[in-house]
C-alpha cells in the first residue's frame, strides 16, 4: 500500500466532501442560467471525492513501482518531494507559528521592530547560534526593508509603537 | 513592424523599462544560482512589488528575471555540482567536469555566451510567432473560449509525473479555489463565508507566492539547513572565435528544441536542456568528448533553456495560456495591472507588449556583461548561512504581499497556500494544475454559462463552433499523447530487449 497516496486520496475526499456540501447551500436567484452558481462547484466536489476515491484505490492495491530517472518536465521536477518525516513537519510547525506570532504582534509593534523580530526569530529556529550578530543582523535587515518599502516604494506599514 | 519598434524605442526611453531589465537579470542570476530557489520562486518574491510598478516595467522585470534566472542556474552547476535550477541539471554532466580540468572559467564563460544566444534566439521566435498565432485567436467566441480553457487544463496529463489522479486533483483544487468570490453570471456570493475580504474571490498572485516560494521554505526547513559551500576564484572566459564556431551546431540543436519546447506547454526547460544535450551528442563529431567535459554538452542546454525562458511566453501572450510555472507567475503580474493576456492584448496594450519585447532585448544582451559582475555577489550569496537567508526571504515575502492590499488576511492565505504547497510537496502532487485551475476557472466557466446562454442551454454548440471543436480535438489529442506515451516507451523497452 502506497500511504502517501492513501492520505493524498483521503484528503481529496474530504476537501471535495466538504466543497460538495456548501456548494448545495449556495443559494439560487431569479437571475440564474440553466447551470446556475452551483452549477460548476457540485461538479467539482463531486469530481474531487471520485477521484479521492480512486487514488484511494489505486494506493490500496498498487505496490510499489520505481521512478523513472530520465529528465523530467520543470512541473514533475517541482513535485519531486523528498522524504520529509513527522519530525520535518514539527519542525515547518515551529517556523509556522513564528509566522503567526508576526501577523499577531505586528499592528501593535508596528513593521520595524516586529520584522526584525521575525528576521531573528527565523535565523534562530534555522539553527544559527544565538549570538549578538543574529540581533545585529536581524535589526539591520528591518532597517533595510523598512527603507525599501517605506521610504523608497512609499508603502505605509504599521507604524505601531514607533507611530 | 516598424510601428512595434518605434513602440519598443518609445517605452524604453520614456519608461524606466530598460532598467528593470537589467535590475531583473541580476536579481534572476542571484536567484537561480541559489539552490532551491527556481526562477518562478524567484519571479513569484518579485510579484508584490511590480504592484507599484508602471505594467510595462513589472512584466519586463518577470520576464527578465527568468531569463538570468536560467543562466544562473548553471553556476552552482559547474563550480559545485549542484545545479540551481533543475533546468541546469543537463550543464552539471559536462560543466562540472571541465571544471576539475581546471577550465571552470571557460565552463562559465560558454554558459553565459549561450545563455545570450539563447535568449536572442528565443526573442526573435517570441516576436514572430506570438502576433500570428493571435490574429487567429480574434475571430474567438465564447464556445472558443471555454475550448482554448479545457485545452489550457489538457496540459495536466503531461504535467502528473506519472499519476493524471493526482494532476487531476490537483487542477480541481485550483478549479474550486477559482470559484470563490462573485459568481461571473449572476453576482451572487459564492464561499465567501460572509467576509468581505472574499468577495473579490482569492488573487492567484498570493496563491503563487505561497505554493512556490513559501513552501521551498517549508519544506527547507523540514529538511534541515544543509549548509553549500562555493569555493572557487574562477573568472568568466569567453571562448576563442575558433571554439566559439565550434559550438555554433549545438547551440542551433538547443536554440531549435527550446523553440519547440518552450512553445509546447508543460515541457519547459528541463526537458528542453536533456533533450538538447542529447541532440547536441548525436550530431556531434566529438561524441566522445561528452561526459568528460565536451563545451558542446554545455552550450546545447544554456542555449536551450535560455531560449524556453522567451518562447514559453508565446502561447502565454497569443492565448492566454501559461505552460509553466514561471509563465504563470508571469501571468500573475499581468492579472496585478489589470492586463487580459490573449489575442486581445495586441490591440488593448499593444506597448506594454512591444515593451516586454523591447525589455527582453535589453535583458539578453545585458545578461552578457551582468553575468559577469554578478559572479563575486553570487558566490558571496551562496555561501551566506542558510538560516539568515530563510529567515530573509521569509521576511521579505510577508513586507511584499503585505504591501499589496496592506492587508494582514492576505498574508494569512499565503501562509495558507504555502501550508497546501507543503502537503502537496511531501505527497507528490503538482503544482501547475493547481495554478492553471486558478486562473483558467473563470475563463472556462464564465464562456461555458454564456456559451449555453447563447445556445439556449444546447451543448451541441461547442462542436459546431470550428474553432471550439478545433481545439477540443486538439485537446483530446494532447491528453491521449500524453496518456499513451509511458505505454509507448514500455514497449519500445519490451522490443529492445527482445532483440
Amino acid at each position: 500500500m502506497r500511504m502517501r497516496d492513501l492520505i493524498g486520496g483521503l484528503a481529496a475526499i474530504a476537501i471535495g466532501g466538504g466543497y460538495w456540501a456548501m456548494a448545495l447551500s449556495i443559494r439560487s436567484s431569479a437571475l440564474d442560467d440553466t447551470v446556475g452558481p452551483a452549477g460548476l462547484p457540485k461538479v467539482l466536489g463531486g469530481a474531487m471525492v471520485g477521484l479521492g476515491l480512486l487514488l484511494c484505490l489505486k494506493a490500496a492495491f498498487a505496490g510499489r513501482r520505481t521512478q523513472s530517472s530520465g529528465p523530467v518536465s520543470d512541473e514533475a521536477a517541482t513535485a519531486e518531494g523528498s522524504g520529509i518525516g513527522l519530525r520535518g513537519i514539527l519542525r515547518v510547525g515551529g517556523l509556522v507559528a513564528i509566522a503567526v506570532g508576526y501577523l499577531l504582534v505586528v499592528r501593535w509593534l508596528g513593521y520595524l521592530p516586529s520584522i526584525a523580530l521575525l528576521i531573528a526569530a527565523v535565523t534562530l529556529y534555522g539553527g544559527a547560534p544565538p549570538t549578538w550578530r543574529v540581533f545585529a543582523i536581524a535589526a539591520g535587515g528591518a532597517v533595510l526593508y523598512w527603507l525599501l518599502f517605506v521610504v523608497l516604494l512609499g508603502i505605509p506599514l504599521p507604524p505601531g509603537l514607533l507611530g | 513592424m516598424m510601428d512595434m519598434i518605434s513602440q519598443a524605442l518609445d517605452v524604453l526611453t520614456t519608461t524606466p523599462a530598460g532598467l528593470f531589465a537589467i535590475a531583473g537579470v541580476a536579481w534572476g542570476i542571484l536567484g537561480g544560482a541559489l539552490p532551491g530557489l527556481s526562477p518562478s520562486i524567484t519571479m513569484a518574491l518579485l510579484l508584490p512589488f511590480t504592484y507599484s510598478l508602471d505594467p510595462t516595467s513589472a512584466i519586463v522585470l518577470l520576464a527578465s528575471t527568468y531569463i538570468g534566472a536560467e543562466y544562473g542556474g548553471s553556476i552552482p552547476a559547474i563550480l559545485i555540482r549542484t545545479p540551481g535550477t533543475n533546468a541546469a541539471a543537463a550543464t552539471v554532466i559536462d560543466g562540472f567536469e571541465m571544471n576539475r580540468q581546471g577550465k571552470a572559467g571557460l565552463a562559465l564563460g560558454i554558459s553565459l555566451y549561450s545563455g545570450v544566444i539563447g535568449s536572442l534566439i528565443g526573442l526573435v521566435m517570441l516576436v514572430g510567432l506570438s502576433e500570428p498565432l493571435s490574429a487567429v485567436a480574434l475571430s474567438f467566441r465564447p464556445p472558443s473560449y471555454f475550448a482554448l480553457g479545457i485545452l489550457g487544463l489538457s496540459v495536466i496529463a503531461s504535467l502528473s509525473g506519472g499519476s493524471l489522479a493526482k494532476g487531476l486533483i490537483a487542477a480541481i483544487l485550483g478549479l474550486m479555489v477559482a470559484t470563490i468570490g462573485t459568481d461571473p453570471v449572476t453576482g451572487g456570493n459564492r464561499f465567501t463565508f460572509g467576509t468581505a475580504d472574499l468577495l473579490a474571490g482569492i488573487e492567484p498572485v498570493l496563491v503563487m507566492v505561497g505554493l512556490f516560494a513559501v513552501s521551498e521554505l517549508f519544506v527547507q526547513t523540514a529538511e534541515g539547513v544543509r549548509q553549500i559551500h562555493m569555493e572557487s576564484r574562477a573568472r568568466i572566459e569567453f571562448p576563442s572565435l575558433r571554439l566559439a564556431r565550434r559550438l555554433i551546431p549545438a547551440q542551433l540543436i538547443g536554440g531549435g528544441i527550446g523553440t519547440f519546447e518552450g512553445v509546447m506547454p508543460g515541457a519547459g526547460g528541463t526537458v528542453a536542456s536533456f533533450m538538447s544535450y542529447n541532440e547536441a551528442r548525436r550530431w556531434s563529431r566529438r561524441k566522445e568528448e561528452f561526459g568528460h567535459g565536451s563545451p558542446e554538452g554545455i552550450a546545447a542546454p544554456e542555449t536551450a533553456n535560455n531560449t524556453v525562458a522567451a518562447t514559453a511566453i508565446i502561447p502565454l501572450l497569443a492565448f492566454g495560456i501559461p505552460g509553466s510555472n514561471s509563465t504563470a507567475v508571469l501571468l500573475g503580474g499581468f492579472l496585478i495591472h489589470g492586463i487580459t493576456v490573449g489575442p486581445m492584448i495586441f490591440v488593448n496594450s499593444a506597448s506594454t507588449v512591444y515593451g516586454l519585447y523591447g525589455g527582453m532585448l535589453v535583458a539578453s544582451i545585458s545578461l552578457l556583461f551582468i553575468g559577469i559582475a554578478m559572479m563575486g555577489p553570487c558566490i558571496w550569496l551562496v555561501n551566506r548561512p542558510r538560516a539568515y537567508l530563510n529567515a530573509f526571504i521569509l521576511a521579505l515575502i510577508f513586507s511584499g504581499v503585505f504591501s499589496i492590499h496592506q492587508s494582514l488576511f492576505d498574508l494569512v492565505l499565503v501562509l495558507i497556500a504555502g501550508l497546501v504547497g507543503f502537503a502537496m510537496r511531501i505527497l507528490k502532487f503538482p503544482f501547475l494544475p493547481t495554478v492553471l485551475g486558478l486562473v483558467l476557472g473563470y475563463l472556462i466557466e464564465s464562456n461555458y454559462r454564456r456559451s449555453l446562454v447563447l445556445s439556449g442551454g444546447d451543448h451541441a454548440i461547442f462542436l459546431t463552433d470550428p474553432i471550439a471543436l478545433g481545439f477540443l480535438i486538439v485537446a483530446a489529442i494532447f491528453i491521449l499523447g500524453s496518456l499513451g506515451q509511458p505505454l509507448w516507451t514500455r514497449w519500445r523497452a519490451q522490443q529492445a530487449r527482445r532483440a
